[in-house]
């Protein structure tokens, strides 16, 4: 059940965010609200959890966008791993953590859809944009993510799954 | 089988996900942007536009309720800047039109200064008038410093005869006006140069005076004006005192009653010549 309402949740901030956008002062900086719901999915629920929002939100990104949809789901490759490498081997639990963690991911996968952009499309101008709004809208998620990630994680608690992961959880 | 699904999920979602990936990857080489999704994409298309279309209006709605909100507030002051310019005009036109009338009066004044080249005149403003329903008594005050203000002397304005300085004390003085009942001027009907001598009222509160003496014989009539006659050294001749208002011939004794309108208007007296040089006046 939580995957419909992560994913649901996910679908919402989409539109919610292309709806909001034109009238919030962010300059040209986009955040990457796919790879904060598949991170926070990822390290708060698992890897399933993650694919999934990933795809969905992906698939829907892509088509609100109008860009190229198989590789921007390519480059979001790389966020279901970061997360649970953060969540089990960095112990990364806190919703300050999730949004230090979701900075890089959010770098990482925009700087691989924008090599991607160069190695498919050959298209340098677009690329010459992507690199400059990067950095910021990578900066602008890890902002967001801290106040979703804290409503997120206040209004669904916590599975088992956690709870195994961090034994202390509660002391 | 079930059970085989569930063990798998996270491998099916992979598989899901990466067929997917690697599907729209191929699709999108074609590099055709304007190649129409399929069912799927569509729909997903149409249900998004759909939501964000409702979004949209909700956060028009929001942002032009609070736009009308902030613009209120811009209203409200704006509206309190306008209201002291405008306070501050009305205050500036009144003293404007102050200004504008107090400039035609020193030019009717400057006027009949031009008028009557052979007397030394002196301008002087009113400072008080009287309070009293019985006497016609008005305070005048004189900038010049070297000049100076002897009792008797005729005050005049642009219109005509205004009275005589009662009392002096340095640059202010009190007039006796010509209305009041102590006052005595010998006049003149300019038509027919009937004399007279012309009296204030004083009995009721109006500013009005009358001509005594004037004898039955002389054939006067309304609207007729009167003038100084010279005589008695105090005003030059000929300068307009009033015009006769009333006449009243009674049956027997010498004299007819006359009652004379004054030129002047004592109520909104506000600026007076002092005539200097009686030597001049016949």
């Amino acid at each position: 059940m939580s995957i419909v309402i992560l994913t649901a949740t996910g679908v919402l901030l989409l539109l919610g965010w292309s709806v909001l956008a034109p009238i919030v002062p962010v300059a040209i900086w986009m955040p990457s609200l796919v790879v904060l719901m598949g991170t926070h999915a990822a390290m708060q629920r698992g890897a399933l959890h993650g694919v999934v929002v990933i795809l969905v939100l992906g698939l829907l990104a892509g088509l609100l966008s109008g860009g190229p949809r198989g590789l921007y789901l390519l480059s979001l490759a790389p966020v279901v791993p970061i997360a649970r490498f953060a969540r089990t081997r960095l112990q990364a639990e806190s919703t300050l953590l999730q949004a230090a963690t979701i900075i890089p991911t959010a770098l990482l996968c925009e700087l691989l859809f924008a090599l991607g952009i160069l190695l498919f499309r050959s298209d340098l101008p677009m690329l010459a944009i992507y690199l400059r709004v990067v950095p910021g809208s990578a900066l602008l998620t890890g902002l967001m993510a801290i106040p979703v990630v804290a409503l997120l994680r206040r209004s669904m608690p916590d599975g088992p799954r956690s709870s195994v992961l961090n034994p202390l959880r509660g002391t | 089988m079930l059970a085989s699904l569930r063990k798998y999920r996270l491998a099916l979602a992979v598989g899901v996900y990466l067929l997917a990936a690697f599907g729209l990857l191929l699709a999108d080489r074609r590099g055709d942007p304007y190649e129409p999704h399929g069912v799927v994409g569509t729909g997903s298309l149409v249900l998004a536009s759909a939501s964000q279309d409702v979004g949209h209006r909700m956060v028009a709605g929001v942002t032009t309720w609070w736009r009308r909100y902030v613009d209120l507030v811009g209203v409200a002051e704006e509206n309190e800047q306008l209201r002291s310019e405008v306070n501050r005009l009305r205050d500036e036109n009144a003293r404007l039109v102050g200004v504008m009338q107090e400039n035609a009066r020193l030019r009717a004044l400057v006027g009949f200064q031009q008028g009557h080249p052979a007397y030394e005149m002196l301008p002087a403003r009113v400072t008080a008038r009287d309070v009293s329903p019985f006497f016609r008594v008005t305070s005048i005050r004189i900038e010049s410093a070297d000049a100076r203000l002897e009792p008797g002397m005729p005050v005049l304005s642009s219109a005509g005869v205004v009275g005589r300085i009662q009392h002096v004390e340095g640059r202010r003085a009190t007039v006796l006006l010509a209305v009041d009942p102590r006052s005595s001027i010998d006049i003149v009907v300019q038509r027919n140069r009937a004399r007279g001598v012309l009296r204030g009222r004083g009995y009721d509160n109006s500013y009005r005076s009358e001509v005594a003496y004037l004898t039955r014989r002389e054939e006067v009539r309304d609207g007729d004006i009167v003038v100084t006659s010279g005589l008695g050294g105090v005003f030059p001749p000929d300068l307009v005192v009033g015009r006769i208002d009333r006449i009243e011939r009674r049956d027997h004794g010498l004299f007819q009653q006359v009652v004379v309108e004054p030129a002047v208007d004592f109520s909104r007296l506000e600026e007076v010549f002092v005539l200097l040089d009686r030597r001049l006046t016949p």
